[in-house]
């Protein structure tokens, strides 16, 4: 053999090292990840930079709207499309993978690793369903209502602290021509959000926990006369002309006017509010006076996939710890144990500490089956059209629970 | 052997087509219908049925609400729809000042996108800040009218909110159909001293006929299938009174999970579909044979 030859396979075993030499290092954990377009402005740079600082990873982002991904998830799941972790809201709708088997179990990876010390308890409560725990806390829900201080002020009306107080200040602002609550009907669970603490009143806490968990029939009087209250006040005109189909989007433009004076929301109202260009500061909020003191909760969370290796379990958690406990944006907070909010949002502090001893319920959209929920929520828009009694409207609630649980 | 070759090639060009047709439209409708012989939540426990989600429907008092409002929308589209698309055709179709920009103004809807007229109507419709109210009020009409929020008025409320956009394609279509004609069937029938409403009678409709098969038989699938506008601008409601097909089998699906359920929905709809429009088009097609 030439010295050629023997130099020019030489050469060439050492290209032939050198490609596959590239293949020895470890490829990048590749994750898709859905997310809520509410909070894109914050997540867009952070997983960037996180993707920067971390090249062994690969974080792929779409987004969604509120009413858009709860679809998508649904199709994706029946086609075994599901993306590697997807966000989330708690009860009902995070309950549906879970029970259908798409999610991963975290709780052994969360005792493993401490997510007693690191996340608030109320949040891994939340997100604990059917035994298992869910998805990663990344945020929990606090409702309480926001009310725009200066109409307060104009009409002479007090921050009520008892239910015949609310009453009367809803009075006072009708007859100054403000609407009281600025509440939307359309997709039911905004509206809703009046409703329950009508319930949580008339109720009391066991038995709202108790219908919300249909462990007893909503064919009762406390159930008739939440909801008797609830048409009698929209024939006092305490909710704005057309509110059954109105959007919850459209709600702060009556506040913003002035043309309505309070909104049942959650302490993401700072965040909204401030990115729609209204003075935070020109509003404020009170526990709804339902006589209990609870207020309505959820847990939002980002939810695995159940077929994640544990190196991808890894990295989803790594990266949404970092997201949601470095919101540089001031949007997100991450319910760990010692967290604060940021300046920007001046109530949701407030909010989340009255909330830590009054206790919470969770929210009813979330407690029910989406089924039973659309009955309920048809029948706000019957009542608000008295093309049904309040008698009437417990019994069909309770139909659709008996029937749901008859399927089940 | 070209004759072959030729053929062969045809095929191979054919193929990418007919592999997204039957995979994107012919698959999914047969797999629709086994579909809607089962019933499930869409996750691994689909349960046989048979015919049992087609018999539920008859008893469902929603399907029958939305079953009657695409009805509903379907007949205001043949009466409403075309008789202005055809008015505005007629119009645009005589000469003068500004014509062509009107004819860009009136089609230019068809254009947007329904979600997005859905959109623009729910301000426009709004109680509070709506355009409508707000210029009853100008002239001291005071409403608050929740034009979206009452049974009786919501459903046809989003009919005319959709027809803003509906009217440009047919109306197009029409303006087509006239330009072909001819100007002398016109003139002798002046000539014969035919009055305007007498031409158009019987010359401009007769000689039409081809426009309103097509303007009909696509007027009557689209009415059948409308969803975006009902969604956009009320969601089926107030308490359903809005839903419409569509909208009701989209709930259905991907909000209860009763997949089946919302696939024998639209089987459905396609069978009222061809009930429909397969008859109309052959019994116009056999009438212009038979001419």
């Amino acid at each position: 053999m030439s010295i050629k030859k023997v130099l020019a396979c030489v050469l060439a075993l050492t290209l032939c090292v050198s490609l596959t030499a590239g293949f020895a290092e470890t490829a990048p954990v590749e994750l898709t990840y859905w997310a809520h377009s509410g909070v894109k402005t914050s997540i867009e740079p952070m997983t960037e930079a996180y993707l920067a600082a971390h090249p062994e990873v690969k974080i792929t982002v779409s987004y969604y709207a509120t009413d858009d991904i709860k679809p998508a998830l649904k199709v994706a799941a029946s086609s075994d499309t599901l993306p590697d972790m997807w966000f989330n809201w708690g009860g009902s709708l995070a309950g549906y993978y879970v029970t259908n088997g798409c999610t991963y179990d975290l709780t052994q990876y969360a005792a493993d690793h401490d997510w007693r010390s690191l996340f608030n308890g109320g949040a891994l409560d939340l997100c604990t369903l059917n035994g298992q725990l869910a998805g990663i806390p990344t945020s929990m829900a606090m409702l309480s209502m926001y009310y725009k201080k200066d109409v307060f002020e104009k009409c002479g009306v007090a921050v009520p602290t008892t239910f015949d107080e609310l009453e009367a200040a809803c009075a006072k602002l009708k007859e100054n021509g403000v609407v009281p609550f600025a509440t939307a009907g359309m997709y039911g669970w905004h509206l809703m959000r009046i409703i329950e603490q009508l319930i949580e009143y008339y109720a009391g806490p066991e038995l709202h926990d108790q219908l919300q968990n249909m462990t007893t029939s909503w064919d009762c009087d406390a159930v008739i006369k939440a909801l008797t209250k609830y048409q009698e006040w929209v024939h006092k005109g305490y909710f704005p002309d057309g509110f059954i189909t109105s959007s919850p989007d459209d709600t702060e433009m009556l506040l913003a006017s002035g043309q309505a004076a309070m909104d049942p929301e959650g302490q993401w109202f700072d965040n909204t509010a401030t990115n729609d260009g209204l003075d935070i500061s020109e509003f404020d909020w009170f526990p709804f006076p339902n006589g209990t003191g609870r207020i309505s909760a959820f847990g939002e969370m980002v939810q695995l996939n159940k077929k994640l290796t544990p190196e991808q379990v890894d990295a989803a958690v790594q990266y949404v710890t970092y997201i949601f406990a470095n919101d540089t944006a001031h949007q997100l907070a991450l319910p760990s144990a010692n967290f604060s909010y940021p300046e920007t949002q001046p109530h949701a502090e407030k909010v989340f500490e009255y909330a830590k001893t009054a206790g919470s319920f969770t929210i009813t959209d979330q407690a029910f089956p989406t089924e039973v929920a659309d009955v309920l929520f048809s029948q706000q828009d019957a009542l608000a059209m008295d093309s049904t009694t309040p008698e009437q409207a417990a019994a069909a609630i309770q139909a659709a629970v008996e029937k749901y649980l008859a399927a089940k | 052997m070209e004759n072959k070759r030729t053929e062969s090639a045809a095929i191979l060009f054919l193929l990418p087509a007919t592999v997204i047709y039957l995979s994107v439209i012919v698959f999914p409708v047969f797999y629709s219908l086994y579909l809607s012989l089962f019933t499930g939540s869409g996750i691994n426990n689909w349960t046989f049925c048979g015919v049992q989600n087609y018999t539920a429907l008859f008893k469902d008092s929603i399907f029958l609400t939305s079953f009657g409002n695409s009805v509903i929308w379907m007949v205001l589209s043949l009466i409403f729809t075309t008789g202005l698309s055809l008015l505005l055709a007629v119009i645009l179709n005589r000469s003068f000042p500004g014509r062509t920009f009107f004819r860009g103004l009136f089609y230019l809807p068809a254009v947007v996108a329904l979600i997005a007229v859905a959109i623009t109507w729910r301000w426009i419709y709004h109680p509070t800040f709506g355009f409508i109210n707000q210029l009853l009020s100008a002239f001291g009409v005071k409403t608050g009218q929740a034009w979206l929020s009452q049974p009786q008025s919501a459903l046809l409320a989003c009919f005319f909110a959709a027809q803003w956009q509906a009217i440009g394609q047919p109306m197009i279509l029409f303006l087509a159909g006239l330009q072909t004609i001819p100007n002398d069937v016109m003139e002798a029938a002046v000539i014969d001293g035919a009055g305007s409403f007498r031409r158009f009678i019987s010359i401009t409709i007769p000689l039409l006929r081809n426009t309103f098969v097509v303007v009909i038989s696509t007027l009557m699938m689209g009415a059948l299938k409308v969803f975006d506008i009902i969604i956009g601008l009320t969601d089926g409601g107030p308490n359903n009174a809005s839903q419409v097909l569509a909208s009701y089998m989209y709930s259905q699906t991907f909000e209860y999970n009763h997949w089946g359920y919302g696939a024998a929905i639209a089987c459905f709809m396609v069978l009222l579909m061809a009930f429909i429009v397969i008859p109309y088009v052959s019994f116009t097609a056999r009438n212009q044979e038979d001419r």
